[in-house]
């Protein structure tokens, strides 16, 4: 599947050479540290940044003095947030399906796209903006009028990409636009202007126009997206060996430093009791002196099934929350539940009168 | 019981108490580090001007969108207080823009009522008021706006000192005007020729959240300024040299880590240091806003810094 996400990605590697934005401090910060408001700890990690960043260096060099902050109320008569929208945030998400918007999200990254298909574990999207005045020539500008979030949104056919299921994060309803995607789509594809009854922006006209740096920062939110995993399903068959067998010499140490985990982690890889990721099975690979493909055919199968249904939106709030009770961040806590269900997976697996329910399964684990 | 302003917002839909204090802490750091003017009315940022700004970031055009931005793309506080800020420095960024294209659509209206190349609809014919090429045909433009964005895109622009900054040239903004007139085939009323060349001059709305290297307006007195600098700064971009480029990312470092960065000897770097200092000289002697331009031509080469270090990559 994983091969599928490659081969299927059509994000143009033009449109990735530039890097994400780097994360300043907040100005808001920078505005405490000028004024040595900050506490010790957020004092030397601001002095840090601007130590190795030169436009900070520039922004606190050429800052104005003091501005005061009031500390009035807010008129209470200004525009709200719609309470369908708010509602849909806290709501449990569908199953993914053609013509629904979603918020995406992976890390520090969250974006927004339609739904175009749905293959297994692969979802085929095209990313969406927020702010339909910044579409280009193969933009569909959506009007409120048919936006599900009832502003504006521009729909960037030409960065069609493929993401995994576990980014999908917010359900936002649905949009009733795919015939003008697929109508843009192909004039894109064909090189050809689009007809006249489909609203586009106008060209981007060259690097200073803004929408030139919308468009690849969009690009690149996907990129990030598309490259998000948290177990390699993609596992080859197996061939008879197991880990256990491949890492019989190997020593602990050496396997900790090398993947950069604690011990007890270590050790459960190397029993395999976990699935290495594709990152940590290349660094075994290294280690061992061994082929790659070697040591994922020997990585304990994970059903497809039970990945699925752990990668499934509906389930991420429960994992995030589990997660966030234990200390550590979403994929953790996932490979920790896959670690827990893959004994009652095989011992039910097998039973055929009995089929497998893999919802109820990560249900039931997960209120557990 | 909520536990931030992003909690707050939806919850209830609307900026809470956490959300003001918020608002307003970022207002006031944003005025203060991009060094924007004040709001009319006010001869300097005091608490007042701060109310009236992030009032009206709340109440304004396109309030209702930016309060949806933040409530779709905030994942939690730390995203929020991220957005939000983007959300304010586009703001202003969108103020100021608008100012200039008051001041744009004043000169436009000047050049084309003074200048014997351009007339107008009289009244009592389709497209009264609207604006054609002198010996054009008359019939009101009824075409798509890109059309006429690609044909300014063409026009290059100079640019020329006005007060404190620049501006297009006024040959440059008539040279606009035929080409837009003459794209249209027809008459084309004066807010849309206005339209398409601020576009073309980068005065056109920001997103609303999304982050953009829109140039910093510390030194410049208006939006327009620092938008053609760009332009000025792309410009002198095309005169560097490959060399020129990598040097220009550690122009304030020593001689030393100059020559290992871009991996020469020390003395080759010394000589290409000095020669791109007497370089930008000549290149920004006519610039007002030299820092502007300077910062972003640093972005420019860190840019294709990046992009040759992404190509060898590839190639290797």
């Amino acid at each position: 599947m994983s091969g599928q996400i490659t081969t299927a990605r059509r994000l143009r590697r033009d449109e990735m050479t530039a890097s994400l934005p780097p994360q300043h401090p907040l100005l808001s910060q920078l505005a405490s540290f000028v004024d040595g408001a900050l506490g010790q700890d957020d004092r030397a990690s601001v002095q840090e940044h601007i130590d190795g960043c030169r436009e900070c260096r520039l922004r606190v060099q050429r800052a104005a003095g003091p501005v005061a902050v009031p500390a009035v109320a807010l008129p209470t008569d200004g525009p709200r947030v719609d309470a369908d929208l708010r509602k849909l945030l806290w709501l449990e998400p569908p199953d993914p399906a053609p013509g629904q918007l979603w918020r995406l999200r992976w890390d520090d990254t969250t974006a927004v796209g339609v739904v175009l298909r749905v293959e297994g574990d692969d979802v085929i999207v095209t990313p969406v903006g927020l702010d339909e005045w910044m579409a280009d020539d193969y933009a569909v500008v959506v009007g409120p009028e048919w936006s599900p979030l009832h502003i504006g949104m521009s729909v960037w056919v030409a960065l069609e990409a493929v993401v995994p299921l576990l980014v999908l994060d917010v359900y936002l309803g649905e949009a009733d636009f795919l015939d003008q995607i697929v109508a843009v789509r192909q004039a894109y594809r064909q090189g050809r202007a689009v007809a006249d009854t489909i609203v586009v922006g106008p060209p981007v006209i060259d690097e200073t126009d803004e929408r030139a740096q919308y468009r690849r920062q969009l690009a690149l939110a996907f990129a990030s997206l598309a490259d998000a995993e948290w177990v390699d399903v993609a596992t080859p068959g197996r061939d008879g060996r197991s880990l256990v067998d491949l890492m019989r010499g190997a020593d602990p140490r050496m396997v900790a430093q090398a993947l950069d985990l604690d011990i007890r982690s270590t050790f459960v890889v190397m029993s395999g009791e976990r699935v290495p990721t594709s990152q940590e099975a290349e660094l075994i690979a290294e280690l061992l002196a061994t082929d790659v493909d070697e040591v994922l055919a020997a990585a304990p199968a994970v059903p497809p099934e039970l990945a699925h249904e752990l990668s499934h939106p509906r389930h991420r709030r429960a994992i995030e929350r589990r997660g966030r009770a234990a200390g550590h961040g979403e994929s953790d806590e996932r490979r920790q539940a896959l670690r827990d269900l893959l004994p009652v997976a095989a011992r039910r697996a097998g039973d055929p009168e009995a089929p497998l329910d893999w919802r109820r399964l990560v249900d039931d684990y997960l209120e557990g | 019981m909520v536990s931030g302003p992003c909690e707050e917002l939806l919850r209830t839909g609307a900026l809470g108490p956490e959300g003001a204090a918020m608002l307003y802490r970022t207002v006031a750091a944003v005025a203060r580090f991009d060094r924007y003017p004040p709001p009319d009315n006010y001869a300097a940022w005091t608490g007042d001007a701060v109310t009236e700004m992030a009032h009206d970031f709340l109440a304004g055009e396109r309030s209702h969108e930016r309060l949806v931005h933040l409530a779709v793309l905030a994942t939690d506080e730390r995203s929020f207080a991220r957005l939000l800020e983007a959300s304010v420095r586009n703001y202003f960024r969108s103020r100021a823009r608008a100012t200039d294209r008051g001041r744009l659509h004043r000169r436009i209206r000047s050049l084309l009522e003074n200048d014997v190349a351009f007339s107008q609809v009289a009244t009592g014919q389709p497209g009264a008021g609207w604006w054609m090429l002198r010996d054009g045909p008359v019939a009101p433009w009824a075409g798509r706006i890109d059309e006429l964005l690609g044909a300014a895109s063409a026009v290059p622009v100079a640019l020329t000192r006005w007060r404190d900054g620049m501006v297009a040239e006024r040959a440059s903004l008539r040279e606009l005007c035929q080409q837009i007139l003459s794209a249209a085939g027809g008459a084309v009323p004066l807010s849309d020729v206005v339209g398409v060349v601020a576009h073309r001059l980068g005065l056109a709305a920001p997103p609303i959240s999304t982050e953009v290297d829109a140039p910093d307006t510390a030194t410049v007195a208006d939006v327009e300024s620092s938008a053609l600098a760009s332009l000025a700064a792309a410009a002198a971009f095309d005169q560097l040299t490959p060399r020129d480029r990598l040097l220009l990312l550690v122009l304030d470092d020593s001689v030393r880590e100059a020559a290992a960065f871009v991996g020469v000897s020390k003395t080759t770097a010394a000589d290409g240091l000095a020669r791109l200092r007497t370089k930008l000289a000549a290149l920004l002697v006519d610039v007002d806003a030299q820092g502007d331009v300077l910062q972003q031509l640093i972005v420019l080469s860190a840019r294709w810094a990046d992009e040759r270090t992404d190509n060898d990559r590839t190639a290797s």
